[in-house]
């Protein structure tokens, strides 16, 4: 009842072909236009057979090709770096292994396979450099210790190098600079006192605190060798604690009248300031006998220009003369 | 037979008019056979032959022997099928009874009705099946080119080509199962 499949394909195998028309034929061949001939045609064989294999293939063959050259570079590079490994590791062993190590970087030509000529001469002119440089170094080693001792020496010699009589005579300049600053220090208070009473009609000043304006700094009223005493940091901070220095005007009279009347005195050494601004260096301790109290006021006499008076603090009350004043 | 044909077509390419002429008569029948089936009457297939053979000159500089000449010849004629089927005559893709023009071929009278009867309705199924299904039954079995050449001269693979062959064979079978059914039922009536 089915119709087999196989009479299906040989009944369409059979089917009839349509006949051309006649004429068809020669209208063909009068329609043939052949294309002008190529210069370079292909040949029978290229043109009417196909290509070789290889000429059809070869897109596939390419990549294949490249990427077998890829593989085959890509293992001999790794069979050279496991033998550049193994013999790094070999190397490595023996270096180890050799006793004793050599020292300071020196090169065992063994291991290494045997440097040539101009290497061990590099090596031995290196290690020649080295003995030098250590050399050398010692030396600076022990320049720099002797140094160190000299500047100890040096230290120690500045500290207790002076003999006593260098010392006392050290002592000595320094009481003299002493003694000189504070008659300096006198020398300018008795001016401030010139300065004052010329604003204040000749009158002497009640006190030192009214002469701040004519004394430069407080500092000038400490004497350098009274070391209990600090300079005031400024007027409004100056008390009487500030002063080293005695004040003896304060009892009034004028500048310009009784000029050889003390208005300061240094009590550490002795020195005074009088009126007309001079200052006599350390009379009160050498000589005392010309100092004398007169109504109050306290006058530098020499011994033999005082007909009467007094000495206040004096072992006596006269006067005795000074051949060295 | 190849070599003969294979110095035919180098001739053709040298400018050789009359080896053209035998090409025309080596393949002209065939083309006109496969566009007659193809189109739908017989002026239009003696145009598109005219035209394949047109195309056939032209391209023969080009032809480099990658596949066979009837191969390459019906690839042409395919392609110019499918030109004026797109361009001039999309309704027209249906051809006429063309099987009932051609002379039957020798049987006896009995068998030679029956065997008409099949193979009409079987040339009937086909012109019905989609075109890509009904070129290749054309190709390969009208035309009688291998299941490579019918490849090559459509353009597609050739697991396509048995693809479709394999398709319109099976519709084919239903086909005739449904017309054979349907002479059964007339006869009993």
């Amino acid at each position: 009842m089915n119709t087999p499949e196989q009479e299906i394909e040989d009944t369409l195998r059979r089917a009839p072909a349509p006949k051309a028309p006649a004429g068809l034929k020669d209208r063909l061949a009068a329609q043939i236009q052949l294309a002008p001939v190529r210069a370079k045609a292909p040949t029978s064989a290229q043109a009417l057979h196909p290509r070789s294999w290889l000429g059809r293939w070869w897109p596939a063959l390419a990549p294949a090709a490249v990427s077998l050259a890829c593989a085959m570079v890509v293992t001999v590079q790794q069979t050279e770096i496991r033998d550049l490994k193994q013999t790094l590791e070999a190397l490595s062993q023996g270096a180890t292994g050799q006793a004793p190590v050599p020292a300071q970087g020196a090169v065992q030509p063994a291991a290494l396979g045997g440097p040539s000529e101009t290497q061990q001469q590099e090596i031995a002119r290196l290690q020649d450099l080295a003995r030098r440089l250590a050399g050398e170094i010692a030396q600076l080693e022990q320049l720099r210790a002797e140094n160190e001792k000299l500047r100890a020496r040096v230290a120690a010699a500045a500290a207790s190098g002076l003999t006593p009589e260098e010392e006392a005579a050290l002592a000595e300049a320094r009481e003299k600079a002493a003694l000189a600053r504070c008659g300096n220090n006198l020398k300018q208070l008795g001016i401030s006192v010139k300065v004052w009473a010329l604003d204040n009609d000749q009158l002497l000043p009640p006190d030192i605190l009214c002469m701040s304006n004519e004394i430069a700094s407080p500092i000038t009223l400490i004497c350098p060798s009274d070391t209990g005493r600090q300079a005031a940091a400024g007027w409004s901070a100056y008390n009487s604690a500030n002063c080293s220095y005695e004040y003896l005007g304060g009892s009034g009279g004028r500048s310009d009248e009784e000029p050889d009347r003390v208005l300061f005195r240094c009590p550490i050494h002795g020195s005074i300031g009088l009126a007309d601004a001079s200052v006599q260096m350390s009379v009160a301790k050498k000589h005392p006998e010309d100092l004398v109290w007169k109504d109050g006021k306290l006058y530098d006499k020499p011994h033999d220009a005082l007909p009467e008076g007094k000495a206040p603090g004096a072992p006596s009350q006269g006067s005795s003369p000074d051949p060295s004043r | 037979m190849d070599n003969s044909l294979d110095q035919l077509v180098e001739a053709a390419r040298a400018g050789d008019k009359t080896a053209a002429v035998g090409l025309i008569e080596l393949f002209y029948a065939r083309v006109y056979a496969f566009l007659r089936r193809l189109a739908s009457n017989e002026a239009d297939a003696a145009d598109l032959t005219q035209r394949t053979f047109s195309r056939v000159w032209q391209a023969l500089p080009s032809f480099a022997g990658r596949s066979s000449v009837a191969c390459w010849i019906h690839g042409i004629a395919y392609h110019v099928y499918v030109d004026w089927r797109r361009a001039d005559h999309p309704a027209e893709s249906r051809s006429n009874d063309w099987w009932s023009a051609c002379p039957a071929a020798d049987a006896p009278p009995d068998e030679m009705a029956a065997r008409a009867d099949l193979a009409a309705t079987l040339y009937a199924s086909v012109e019905r099946l989609e075109p890509g299904l009904r070129e290749s039954v054309h190709l390969h079995y009208y035309q009688s080119l291998t299941l490579e050449e019918t490849a090559g001269a459509m353009g597609v693979a050739v697991s396509t080509v048995k693809y479709r062959l394999r398709l319109a064979l099976d519709h084919l079978h239903k086909k005739l199962d449904a017309a054979e059914g349907g002479r059964m039922v007339r006869r009993a009536r």
